[in-house]
């Protein structure tokens, strides 16, 4: 790829200027965009493509051959009560985007200083996010415990009486919530720490020698420099929402309450081998992302706009 | 900065490079005939017991058969399933792998697997010679598919020292159902409105459910293999003693400690289970005094279930060799090197009283369990899925009993239907 | 005024090591995890430190799992992946936030919805691909798809949203190429998103788990994840083994973490606006 690239720009450097700019510019986009695109194509688009039509069939996975049946697939889910409950705890899941940005942004500012040690910190607090999910949630599970776990004893030395936390039903997806954000804080952190360094100190100064108040020099300054920040955030954390799959399956909570869609569909797909129907639910659940992907994309251009 | 440049620009080259070299097959796959050889790959899901054993065993297979090549590969147990089914859509399986053996009705139905060639293992040997309960499921329209493995039945485990505080026999155990939940009401103790000692860490595990529904003289499913036991008094009865015991009796309560977990801790009194965690909980914990014993009886007759997975043969491989593969990993000697090493049951009769099996007295009563058993159904994770997810309704919310268990019958037929062809 | 700086300095690290207790906690019990015996595992109430620091648990997995390999397969497959990630993905980024063309909206939507269609859907077919090209069970199949993911294409693009335009025409004016652009003038300020592109495609390299499981099938390509799985089965966990494997496995992550954060630091701006 590098080389291609090298290759053309070396031969751009002996082209006449005018003619140059006017072609290259045309397709050098393109260009520059074409291994991603390509790449996704074949990684993504292509086996996106080839599970539409299984979405159509009584595939069971077990052998190649698959049978036509229609729409059944999709009248059956309107009827699954079970697709609809998991969609119904992953909505819970919502609010750990929201969590895990204002988490990862507190620590990002408290880091943003010259002092000593702050690599430390950052390493400390980007940990989480480096450990396998599956160790960390082995981890939690015992936290979690309802008698002797570490949180429950917590509670207990400030006279506060433990929870179930995942044995209970109840409290089990706000548990797997408190899982998630203490796994991805570090990461909105690394985004916000990138972002806070391009607010200029020169802006800061001058708002300094105008008597702003921390909160001002915040709101007005440094949270719109953050928006393209917040604007990625925000999106990627509701389709990572949606994508849950991992956590949940190492802390389950009783009475599904834990069980997210891709579980879900994860269960019907590979355990129940009816691989026709998960695809059938993959598709209804990637256009209700897209949609709301969209949407949140509408909504955060409007404000770019006004501005 | 340009020399950075270039020099990451040939690392990056020379990645490339051996990535796209390593295109060649790495790994032992097959490529086929290149000695007369036939070759079978299998695949077996891992432990560190089971790895070292199978080694050994293909290694002694192929000095035998010098014409069958054995290639071994190791699955992480936990993930098994997912990659089983890539291989399988694609047709990439291996010629003989292992299922649970409730798999096997829709194996034969998608036309994956292909039966065990009769002139190798005859149907009736494997009759004769085999626990019937540990057959049964493996056989679809009068041929045999598979023979087992990862043989499971259920026993009752018990903390001598927690029992000989209560004044209660530890050396025999619980013997009947009036015993085991009137123990286990004793050995429950609450402090606070806190559980700090279980009794008997139940929650509806299938074939534990489906031991009492046996003993009691019920049954799951009907002769076509359609679940019936909602609508048998006896079955039903078994379950809501089971049920009770948690919801009115409350001697466990799942906000306590996991069951095993507590158990180890002696903090859960007694416990069924599968044999396979009297190996376990040697190594995990070797404080506590375990006391093991059979199904308690009910009107003095006892029945345990039996669950497995199965060795099995995929439609395309070579019908001799895989049997014959799979007939060394079921022979006697074999079965027996097996159970020592791993402590799997072993599924032959001869071997319920080999002498070097029972030398140990509480191997002996694991290996006793096999005599009066029968074979458990819901041996698909889809319907232990079902199953646990009603269960768990019975215990842990209010809902009504009988519409309960009504429901989950038809919702396990509902799945179960999609084998019979 | 000094006093007042000191104070809060103060209290900033306070908070700082506070708040940090929350991670650090699971984190050491993982590590003090790694020296236990399997059944200190059980203990009830559970203790953070071993009885003994043993090290038994590392010499099972290099001496009986095999960790070895597995570690220096992880290595390799995310040292490629990572270049070709930053590749793919800072070239894409740059198109789609410094240039307009025909189709841009509707490219970039498409390369976002990719990450919209749950694996589960998807990774039979991508499967069925690599069977039928003949690359399962090779490195090759092993690395390719996990080059780079449209959350990072986003990612860049933001980030790079925010060079200013004027940069890039004065170098066009000054009659430099495109390409030539994108290289000396473009890449060395997006430093700071490199950074985070290596550190998060090689954390999600280190850890990917369910394509390496679907597509090596013999021990030689066996990644890390694969590894640390083996050790549970249905009747035993190795808890000890796993998290020994787990502390084992950070290391290299936290190397290149700590490299690369340091782009991070105070001091170095985006937009090349002198401190």
């Amino acid at each position: 790829m590098e080389n291609s690239m090298k290759a053309k720009a070396d031969a751009n450097l002996f082209k006449a200027p005018k003619t140059r700019k006017f072609k290259s510019i045309k397709i050098v986009p393109y260009v520059f965009i074409a291994p991603a695109i390509i790449y996704l194509f074949i990684v993504t688009i292509i086996p996106a493509i080839m599970a539409l039509p299984i979405s159509f069939t009584d595939w069971t996975a077990l052998t190649p051959r698959m049978h036509f049946i229609g729409i059944e697939n999709y009248k059956r889910l309107l009827h699954d009560r079970a697709f609809f409950q998991s969609i119904l705890v992953m909505s819970k899941f919502f609010i750990a985007v929201p969590l895990t940005m204002a988490a990862g942004l507190l620590v990002a500012m408290l880091l943003n200083n010259k002092l000593k040690g702050m690599t430390f910190f950052r390493v400390v607090y980007y940990s989480p996010v480096i450990t396998s999910t599956i160790a960390a949630a082995i981890l939690f599970d015992w936290f979690f415990q309802p008698t002797y776990g570490l949180f429950n004893s917590i509670l207990n030395m400030l006279g506060i009486p433990g929870i179930g936390w995942v044995s209970d039903a109840k409290t089990a997806a706000m548990s797997v919530i408190i899982f998630v954000v203490w796994k991805r804080a570090g990461n909105s952190m690394l985004i916000y720490l990138a972002g806070l360094q391009g607010v200029p100190d020169m802006y800061m100064e001058a708002a300094d020698i105008d008597g702003a108040s921390w909160w001002q020099k915040f709101w007005y300054i440094t949270l719109p420099l953050l928006k393209p920040a917040n604007i990625y955030l925000f999106i990627t954390g509701i389709i990572s929402t949606f994508m849950i799959f991992q956590e949940t399956y190492m802390l389950q909570g009783p009475l599904k309450s834990t069980e997210t869609v891709v579980y879900y569909i994860y269960e019907k797909g590979f355990t129940s081998t009816e691989m026709g129907y998960a695809s059938a639910m993959s598709f209804v659940l990637f256009v209700v992302i897209l949609i709301i992907t969209i949407l949140q994309f509408k909504v955060m251009d409007v404000d770019a706009n006004s501005n | 900065m340009k020399l950075k440049r270039l020099l990451s620009l040939a690392i990056c080259v020379s990645m490339l490079v051996v990535v796209f070299a390593g295109c060649s097959k790495k790994g032992t796959q097959t490529t086929g005939t290149e000695n007369k050889k036939t070759d079978i790959i299998y695949w077996q899901h891992s432990s560190q017991a089971r790895d070292d054993m199978m080694k050994t065993l293909a290694y002694e297979f192929m000095q035998k058969n010098s014409d069958i090549n054995i290639k071994t590969e190791f699955i992480p147990e936990e993930d098994y399933s997912t990659k089983l089914t890539s291989a399988l859509a694609t047709n990439a399986a291996p010629d003989v792998f292992q299922v649970e053996s409730g798999m096997i009705p829709r194996l034969v139905k998608a036309d994956a697997v292909q039966p065990l060639d009769e002139t190798v293992m005859p149907s009736d040997k494997i009759k004769s010679d085999f626990v019937p309960a540990a057959v049964d499921g493996l056989q679809v329209g009068g041929k045999y598919y598979g023979m087992p493995t990862d043989m499971q039945t259920i026993v009752l485990y018990w903390n001598k020292d927690l029992l000989k505080a209560e004044n209660l026999d530890a050396e025999k155990g619980p013997q009947t159902w009036d015993e085991l939940l009137d123990w286990a009401k004793k050995l429950t103790k609450v402090s606070n409105g806190k559980m700090v000692q279980s009794g008997w860490g139940e929650t509806g595990y299938h074939p534990e459910v489906q031991a009492f529904v046996y003993t009691n003289g019920g049954k799951m499913t009907d002769d076509s293999g359609k679940y019936v036991f909602a609508d048998d008094p006896k079955s039903v009865e078994a379950i809501k003693f089971m049920a009770d015991a948690y919801k009115v009796s409350k001697v466990y309560d799942t906000k306590f400690m996991a069951t095993w977990a507590g158990f180890r801790q002696g903090k859960v009194a007694i416990m069924l289970g599968h044999p396979a965690m009297f190996g376990n909980l040697k190594k995990t914990a070797p404080n506590v005094k375990l006391g093991i014993g059979l199904v308690p009886t009910k009107d003095g007759k006892r029945v345990t279930a039996v669950t497995s997975w199965a060795y099995v043969a995929s439609k395309k491989a070579n019908s001799s060799a895989s049997t014959k593969w799979i007939e060394y990993l079921s022979s006697q000697d074999v079965e027996k090197r097996w159970t020592q090493n791993t402590g799997e049951l072993p599924a032959r009769k001869a071997l319920i009283n080999d002498a070097d099996l029972v030398k140990d007295p509480q191997v002996k009563i694991l290996l006793s369990s096999l005599n009066d058993s029968k074979v458990g159904s819901l041996q698909t994770g889809a319907l232990n899925k079902i199953w646990s997810d009603a269960f768990q309704k019975l215990i842990l919310s209010d809902a009504p009993f009988d519409a309960t268990l009504k429901q989950l019958q038809s919702d396990l037929n509902t799945e179960a239907s999609k084998d019979l062809k | 005024m000094r006093k007042n700086k000191i104070n809060k300095n103060i209290i900033l690290y306070i908070v700082l090591i506070a708040c940090s207790l929350l991670v650090i906690v699971p984190f050491a019990w993982m590590i003090f995890s790694s020296f236990k015996t399997v059944e200190e595992f059980y203990y009830m109430p559970p203790k953070i430190l071993p009885k003994k620091f043993i090290l038994d648990n590392f010499k099972e997995l290099f001496q009986k799992a095999n960790f070895g390999l597995y570690y220096l397969n992880s290595l390799y497959v995310a040292a490629v992946q990572v270049v070709l990630d930053i590749i793919i993905v800072t070239t894409a980024g740059y198109g789609f936030a410094k240039y307009d063309f025909k189709g841009k909206k509707v490219l970039f939507t498409i390369v976002l919805a990719t990450t919209m269609v749950p694996w589960v859907a998807t990774i039979i077919p991508l499967y069925i691909m690599a069977y039928k090209s003949g690359v399962v069970n090779t490195y090759f199949g092993l690395i390719f798809p996990g080059l780079a993911d449209a959350f990072s294409i986003f990612l860049a693009r933001n980030f790079m949203s925010t060079i200013p335009t004027t940069l890039i025409e004065a170098g066009r004016i000054d009659g430099a190429g495109e390409f030539k652009i994108f290289r000396v003038l473009v890449l060395p300020l997006t430093k700071p998103i490199i950074a985070v592109l290596t550190i998060n495609k090689f954390i999600g390299s280190w850890n990917a788990f369910v394509w390496p499981l679907l597509v090596v099938t013999s021990e030689e390509l066996r990644t890390l994840p694969i590894a640390v799985a083996k050790f549970s089965s249905q009747y035993y966990d190795a808890y000890n083994l796993k998290m020994a494997a787990a502390t084992l496995a950070i290391i290299p992550v936290l190397i290149v973490y700590v490299s690369f954060q340091k782009y991070f630091v105070a001091g170095i701006s985006l937009t090349g606006i002198k401190e």
